[in-house]
């Protein structure tokens, strides 16, 4: 399947566009999956999509198949995302503004520090939660929700996220640790804003 | 003690585990891309490469034109005074410039003829 895509990206470049018809019929929903998830209106989401086709278009003979085309119009598309949504100047809730949820900023601060996993591990595991969880993971960053989707929804391999984020792989695993702690404070202070 | 050996051993591998959180990032109503999604993408893939292809077109005879008008004004500036003054002598002296009709009609006609077999065998 690769070697056919190869082939049909060379037939591209060598001017035949309809070929590329191919790529947007076979990679379209997933890429409007990952996009859907930070920009929630259908128009938006849908001119992203659109946008990340057509700069992949541009680029397509830099597409050297170090990846697989997936990830690298995933990537392309996050990337498209992230500055709409930079320029739209959207806050988001940074885990340093946490402490600042609660009375006792200090006790707090600490709790957060001695967090153990356990407790995190049960809180988001706990299915009774699933709304307050998706309210905290609607007020992650763009890059965090995007990491969340990738590894817990998507299931995709650490590599693939890396390169779709433009991360290191061995600081995943930190993130990820990170972000759960992240959540669990949101959840457990009720998505205040 | 326990618990941080947990928590380093967690972050060198992490699991994909907690069904609340699978749960909560399954979208409730996910988006769907509208089925003429491709044509409408390849229509604009079209459009905005014919509209590079004019725009480079353009710049391309702007800078032709502009390095011409450049070349020119330089061999004006630099030569101007001596070439008016082989012209005035050209045109005093009738012998010399009977030749030129015949070569710019020369030149005319390999102009025409290029174009012509250009046009029909490229």
């Amino acid at each position: 399947m690769l070697s056919e895509e190869q082939r049909l990206i060379a037939r591209v470049l060598d001017g035949h566009t309809e070929d590329y018809g191919y790529f947007l019929e076979r990679y379209g929903p997933e890429v409007m999956r990952l996009v859907s998830r930070l920009v929630p209106r259908q128009q938006d989401a849908e001119e992203l999509v659109q946008d990340a086709f057509v700069r992949a278009y541009d680029r397509l003979e830099t597409f050297g198949g170090r990846s697989s085309f997936s990830t690298w119009i995933c990537r392309i598309a996050y990337t498209t995302t992230v500055s709409w949504l930079r320029r739209r100047r959207v806050k988001y809730l940074s885990i340093d503004d946490l402490p600042s949820l609660t009375s006792s900023d200090r006790s707090h601060r600490a709790g957060a520090q001695q967090l153990s996993d356990a407790v995190v591990d049960e809180a988001l595991d706990d299915e009774t939660r699933i709304d307050d969880l998706r309210r905290a993971i609607a007020r992650l960053k763009p890059d965090e929700q995007t990491l969340v989707i990738l590894f817990y929804y998507d299931e995709r391999p650490l590599a693939d996220i890396a390169f779709i984020l433009d991360i290191e792989m061995g600081t995943i695993a930190t993130r990820l640790h990170r972000i759960r702690r992240k959540l669990y404070l949101l959840m457990k202070h009720g998505n205040k804003p | 003690m326990e618990t941080n050996r947990k928590d380093s051993i967690r972050i060198e591998a992490p699991e994909r585990k907690d069904s609340a959180l699978c749960q909560a990032l399954t979208p409730t109503e996910p988006l769907m891309l509208p089925s003429n999604f491709a044509h409408v993408t390849l229509r604009r893939i079209e459009r905005e490469r014919l509209a590079r292809e004019r725009r480079e077109r353009v710049i391309a005879i702007v800078t032709v034109v502009a390095c011409l008008l450049l070349g020119l004004a330089a061999i004006g500036y630099f030569y101007g005074t001596a070439l008016l003054a082989a012209f005035r002598t050209m045109f005093h002296q009738s012998e010399s410039f009977s030749l030129i009709p015949a070569i710019a009609f020369c030149c005319l006609f390999f102009a025409l003829l290029n174009h012509y077999l250009r046009r029909r065998y490229a």
